[in-house]
């Protein structure tokens, strides 16, 4: 029996009939275990990203996990830096002295410039300042006078700083200011010398300021012994200057056997404290009651208004006042303890205006030296060359340059001074 | 009226493929009857059924991570049936699977329809009663036979639709449709 296609489609009396017999169903267990399995399936494994279903765990908070400790890390990297920079900073401050703060006190400083000249005078005017003085410093006076019993290396201990953080740095810079002046007196160049000691001053000029200062409550007089004591912060830094002084002279103490043409023959030493013969008649006695040196009460006589220029060559006059100085200060270690106390208060009057070179001729009327060219005034040019060649030999550049200058001041046609 | 009437059974097998587990509630909802009765028709047997059928489900679940739509969901999930039947077949003895193999048109038909008494009209059956003649002119069948009418009048596949749940040709499949029909409409009417 044939059947075509149309037979084939769906007979709606066989799909009643069949609908009508379609009474089973699975069971309720089994729907439910179905069920469940499918649940399962889907819960129990993380679903398509990108699909319907919900992703196990979000990833924008997986990617900021991180986030937290490295930015902790970094504030504290940054932090720690910081605190680091300033403490830098703040001890780099703490060790240079604050200018800035004791500019005020610095003015008036040079008030009693006036009264302080005339403390290159008589020794018995000292003597009466200092007596007068002692009452109304009794402390200052009793250090002064502890003052020589000290030895150099006791001084140099630093008392007690104020600044914790500036006390390395300011070693540091004394440590260097010695190795540089004992350099210097190694090499018995006078000029490198200074230009030690002049950085070594330049440095600790506050501590010149301050002693200044000091001086100026004391008594307004200008003697070193009123006020010689400084500052215990400030001691170090005088110390440093005194050795590189000390250093520089006993270097040019070496080489000076061969300067008795400088003219000094007329004013030999005064024995044992050093003075010279013709210095006035109670500079010996300030000296034993002040440890101020000569060289100190000379210092305001010198027109620069820099203490220590650093390349600028030594005028005949400063040459001379420092030869006097060694001259009158090389000697005993107690003079030179008493000269330990002295630089911070004899800067005292450098930290004046210049004073008028006027007065500086009376105050010493022997110590008027003979020309490095004496002997010379009448000889020809050759004798002049013979003399600068020998101070040269002598490695005395100082007399070398002063004979050269009046050389070429005298002959200026001359080859020579052409050279 | 079910608003998830209008989502094709393939948006939800998407869906649920991609862990939407309501999706799956839906699409079993719609198919667990056609699929445990086409299990039931063919095993003749509740227990087994029970077992294929769930087997099909779980089958199905655990399938979900590949699923694409190639086909029609209907399609796909008879072949599955179909495939766990042979299976089950295989295992079980070959005897059942004779049938599939007997798509010839002098095949005799397994269960001549008894005839009514004409003169008690009476008598004539309800529709029940159609139905369970009906029944039996299924159990009749041959397999394939009977397979390829279960999927026709229970899951509304055409003849596409079955020889591809089937694994057959389209020839092949209308040729065991068409001896299905002759033999149940000639049941039927014999025993009216």
């Amino acid at each position: 029996m044939a059947v075509n296609d149309t037979n084939l489609e769906r007979d709606p009396a066989l799909a009643r009939l069949m609908q009508a017999a379609s009474g089973e169903q699975p069971p309720a267990a089994l729907d439910a275990a179905i069920l469940a399995a499918a649940r399962r399936e889907v819960g129990a494994r993380p679903a398509v990203v990108g699909g319907c279903g919900q992703a196990a765990i979000p990833p924008l908070r997986a990617k900021r996990n991180w986030y937290v400790p490295v930015s902790i890390a970094a504030m504290m990297v940054l932090s720690i830096s910081l605190v680091l920079t300033m403490h830098h900073e703040k001890g780099d401050e703490l060790s240079q002295p604050p200018v800035a703060t004791r500019a005020p006190p610095k003015a008036p400083a040079s008030a009693p410039a006036p009264a302080a000249e005339p403390a290159v005078a008589p020794a018995e005017k000292a003597d009466a300042m200092l007596r007068d003085a002692a009452p109304a410093q009794p402390k200052l006076a009793e250090e002064k006078r502890a003052a020589p019993a000290k030895t150099a290396d006791a001084i140099a201990q630093p008392e007690a700083p104020p600044k914790a953080y500036g006390e390395l740095a300011k070693k540091q810079r004394v440590e260097k200011t010695e190795a540089a002046a004992d350099n210097a007196a190694a090499l018995g160049s006078s000029t490198r010398r200074d230009q030690a000691v002049g950085s070594a001053t330049r440095e600790h000029g506050p501590a010149r300021d301050s002693a200044a200062t000091t001086a100026k409550a004391a008594s307004g007089a200008v003697t070193g012994g009123l006020s010689g004591a400084p500052a215990p912060q400030d001691r170090a830094p005088v110390e440093a200057r005194r050795e590189a002084e000390a250093s520089g002279r006993q270097a040019q103490e070496r080489q000076r056997p061969s300067l008795g043409v400088r003219g000094f023959d007329s004013a030999p030493l005064d024995g044992a404290s050093g003075v010279p013969a013709g210095a006035p008649a109670g500079a010996a006695a300030s000296q034993s009651a002040s440890p101020l040196p000569r060289e100190a009460k000379l210092a305001p006589a010198k027109p620069t208004p820099e203490p220590f220029p650093a390349q600028a060559p030594l005028s005949r006059d400063e040459a001379l006042a420092r030869n006097e100085a060694d001259r009158s200060t090389g000697g005993s270690s107690a003079t030179r303890g008493a000269i330990s106390e002295a630089p911070a208060v004899a800067a005292a009057p450098q930290a004046k205006p210049a004073p008028p070179p006027a007065p500086k001729p009376a105050a010493r009327p022997a110590l008027k030296p003979a020309p490095v060219w004496r002997g010379l005034e009448d000889q020809p040019p050759e004798k002049w060359l013979e003399r600068l060649a020998e101070f040269r030999r002598d490695n005395r550049s100082i007399d070398a340059d002063e004979l050269l200058a009046e050389f070429r001041r005298r002959f200026p046609d001359h080859p020579a001074s052409a050279r | 009226m079910d608003t998830t009437a209008a989502v094709s059974d393939e948006q939800l097998m998407l869906a649920y493929r991609d862990g939407d587990a309501g999706a799956f509630d839906t699409l079993y909802r719609r198919h667990k009857g056609p699929v445990y009765r086409y299990m039931l028709r063919q095993c003749r047997n509740a227990g087994v059924a029970d077992e294929l059928f769930q087997d099909v489900w779980m089958n199905l679940i655990r399938a979900r991570e590949g699923y694409t739509v190639q086909a029609k969901f209907t399609t796909y999930i008879y072949k599955l049936a179909h495939n766990r039947l042979i299976d089950h077949y295989r295992k079980h003895g070959q005897a059942a699977m004779v049938s599939f193999d007997d798509d010839s048109e002098e095949a005799p038909i397994i269960a001549e329809p008894q005839a009514a008494p004409r003169d008690e009209p009476e008598k004539h059956l309800d529709i029940k009663q159609q139905a369970a003649q009906l029944l039996q002119l299924l159990d009749a069948l041959p397999e394939s036979q009977r397979e390829a009418f279960v999927m026709q009048y229970e899951g509304g596949m055409s003849v596409e639709e079955i020889a591809d749940a089937t694994g057959v040709t389209r020839e092949t499949a209308k040729s065991r449709l068409r001896y299905a029909m002759s033999k149940i409409r000639q049941g039927l009417t014999a025993w009216q």
